[in-house]
């Protein structure tokens, strides 16, 4: 076999990096990223891109922190670079609060506040205080697609019933379909955790704030400031909804009255892929003769962003044990 | 009571401002001017990028480091209102980058959360070294002067454009009390040989994904001799020129391709506009010196036994 064909399902962050780590790490392979949404219209442009990790109940945390580290250290490079405007990938400071997490020493700076800077701060009267990064999808995702065209990826706009559709144009399917799974992969372990944001024009805030639980944040992004949020398990309803509007507004003011201030308020929703942790395994389709070997990469729910690259390596090196079994000739490939 | 104040930068609008605040309601009358030669957006203090940080060395008069604190603490205590930006205000935290290690600055416990900087920090930062990372406040000159223009406005207190040759005149239109905030052009009405301008240039440009500020400090060539980035509300400030002597108000492209290398090899994401200006030092210290224009000018009321009762603590 000479190259071996791959599509990735899916163009949200998850599928295009997958595509961009396969492109540079499986040799003599072509990848084509197949979906019917593309940024702006993906989950991924909705997010802030906050690098801050969810937690995955099913997955080791030595697992989770390598993901994290290895995303941070990517973006990082790209923040210090020429690139970080057009990447959309910034460096932020805030306060956030919780006990120290697993990931403390992999953003920059982490710290207790003490006694006397709480007093001072009264109304960030939170825990913590670190630097990490923010990396935006409207730019983020045409950043990648740019990559990926450069070193020979195709993209086509297709809407993808069934995996069996790619066999046998493609040797392999990388499936990053997020929620597209229920149905693409039978998968009734994910399920949308629906969050509303407000995009606003709110300039003068430099610092991210969150309050304990994380359901209320304000983070401050390139061109507009995110002001969330919800958590909806289960609702797949698309339309912001008005009440929940007012509602995150009032808990951020609360949090940092200068937003009363802020103006060009656009409400956005988007459907976190949630799954008691990422599915990141091989799985071999078997229809009569016909086999199709499929990589799955997805369900990072609130942790797209904060996990893309880390999973993405993963992924691309579960590819490549496929595309090196496809290529050694054997009398039954074990997959 | 006539009060005459000169000039209508940040210093001469806080002064009138905070004399305003506390007298007010306890003179019979009070009569408060500003005239000025430049009003905002033509004055020094628009162009400053206004970020509240005193230079690393104590002062030798040590009333100033107090009025610094003073006016931290003042603008902080505004922090919480819902219109702390339509004054120009708000909080930013970020980098002061050294060649070598440095003692920390007498102002480390005024700041928030003041700490030197990491490793993975420095990373950031090839050229240097050593560092501090602290949460600031950010108060925008032109924002502030204008909002100070309204505040006073709403007490009727009258400006004037004028130019003043000399503190007899002022007197002579009936002046009790004459406050002269005339910033460096204060030699014109009072020799003073200590006095001089200290140049700056910056740029100002667009770079909203910047959040931080970032001092760069080079000991050998002195304060805001050397790189400094100060994101702004709408625009991002870029300078580190800082001449002695040198009274020129027009851009030099020398000072410009300093400041605008020193700050892409500083921060290589930085991509440039438009605009020019020049610069200076002032809103740090402002409120400070304001209330202790306050007080002096209390005890000119006492002398004068104009005082109906002590003056509110505001």
């Amino acid at each position: 076999m000479d190259t071996v064909r791959i599509a990735a399902v899916g163009a949200g962050v998850v599928g295009l990096s997958t595509a961009a780590c396969i492109s540079k790490l499986v040799p003599r392979c072509s990848v084509t990223v197949i979906s019917d949404q593309f940024t702006p219209e993906t989950t991924s442009d909705v997010a802030a891109g906050m690098l801050i990790p969810p937690v995955y109940a099913d997955t080791p945390i030595h697992k989770q922190k390598q993901w994290f580290k290895e995303t941070f250290d990517h973006l990082f490079a790209i923040a210090n670079s020429a690139e970080a405007e057009d990447a959309g990938v910034l460096l932020v400071s805030g306060i956030p609060t919780e006990e120290v997490p697993f990931w403390a020493d992999v953003v920059l700076g982490f710290r207790k506040m003490t006694e006397d800077e709480l007093k001072k701060f009264p109304q960030h009267v939170f825990g913590q205080a670190f630097t990490t990064l923010k990396c935006e999808g409207p730019a983020y995702l045409p950043w990648l697609e740019k990559r990926l065209k450069g070193s020979g990826g195709l993209i086509l706009t297709r809407r993808v019933e069934d995996l069996w559709e790619l066999h046998p144009s493609f040797d392999i399917v990388v499936n990053c379909s997020g929620l597209g799974s229920r149905q693409l992969a039978g998968d009734p372990k994910i399920f949308p955790v629906r969050g509303q944001v407000l995009k606003v024009q709110a300039p003068w805030v430099k610092h991210f704030i969150r309050d304990g639980s994380g359901l209320t944040y304000i983070y401050p992004g390139i061109s507009n400031v995110t002001l969330g949020g919800t958590r909806q398990k289960g609702d797949w309803n698309l339309s912001p909804d008005a009440e929940i509007s007012k509602g995150i507004l009032s808990r951020c003011c609360a949090l940092e009255p200068s937003l009363h201030g802020a103006c060009d308020i656009r409400e956005k929703v988007g459907l976190r892929p949630t799954r008691p942790g990422v599915r990141l395994e091989k799985e071999l389709l078997a229809q009569g003769s016909r086999r199709l070997p499929v990589v799955h990469h997805y369900g990072h729910g609130s942790g797209g962003i904060a996990m893309h690259w880390g999973t993405a390596l993963e992924a691309a090196r579960l590819v490549s044990e496929c595309a090196q079994a496809l290529r050694t000739p054997a009398p039954k490939s074990k997959l | 009571m006539r009060v005459v104040v000169i000039g209508a930068g940040v210093i001469g609008l806080s002064t009138a401002l905070c004399i305003h605040e506390r007298y007010h309601s306890v003179l019979q009358s009070l009569d408060v001017k500003v005239y000025a030669e430049r009003f905002t957006p033509l004055t020094n203090t628009d162009v400053a990028a206004g970020l509240w940080q005193p230079y690393l060395s104590e002062p030798s008069n040590p009333q100033e480091a107090h009025w610094n604190q003073q006016t931290f603490n003042y603008l902080l205590s505004h922090l919480g209102s819902p219109n702390a930006a339509d004054m120009g205000l708000a909080p930013v935290s970020g980098y002061n980058l050294f060649h070598e290690a440095v003692p920390d600055p007498y102002w480390k416990d005024v700041v928030l959360g003041f700490r030197k900087l990491t490793p993975r920090e420095l990373d950031m930062f090839p050229d240097y070294s050593y560092g501090w990372f602290n949460t600031s406040l950010i108060l925008e000159g032109r924002k502030y002067l204008q909002w100070l223009t309204e505040r006073l406005t709403e007490r009727g207190v009258k400006f004037l454009l004028r130019k003043v040759e000399s503190f007899e005149e002022v007197a002579r239109g009936g002046a009790d009390v004459i406050i002269n905030c005339t910033g460096v052009w204060a030699g014109a009405l009072q020799p003073d040989p200590l006095l001089q301008p200290g140049r700056g240039q910056i740029i100002k440009v667009d770079a909203p994904w910047l959040k931080h500020f970032i001092i760069t400090h080079d000991p050998e060539r002195g304060i805001y001799k050397s790189p400094y980035i100060i994101p702004g509300i709408q625009a991002v400030t870029l300078g580190g020129i800082f001449q002695l002597g040198n009274w020129s108000e027009t851009n030099n492209i020398q000072d410009h391709n300093t400041i605008w290398e020193g700050c892409c090899r500083l921060e290589p994401t930085l991509k440039v506009i438009h605009n020019y200006g020049h610069g200076g030092y002032g809103l740090t210290i402002h409120w400070g010196c304001a209330l202790e224009v306050a007080k002096i000018f209390g005890k000119i009321l006492e002398e004068r036994k104009l005082l109906r009762m002590p003056p509110s603590h505001l």
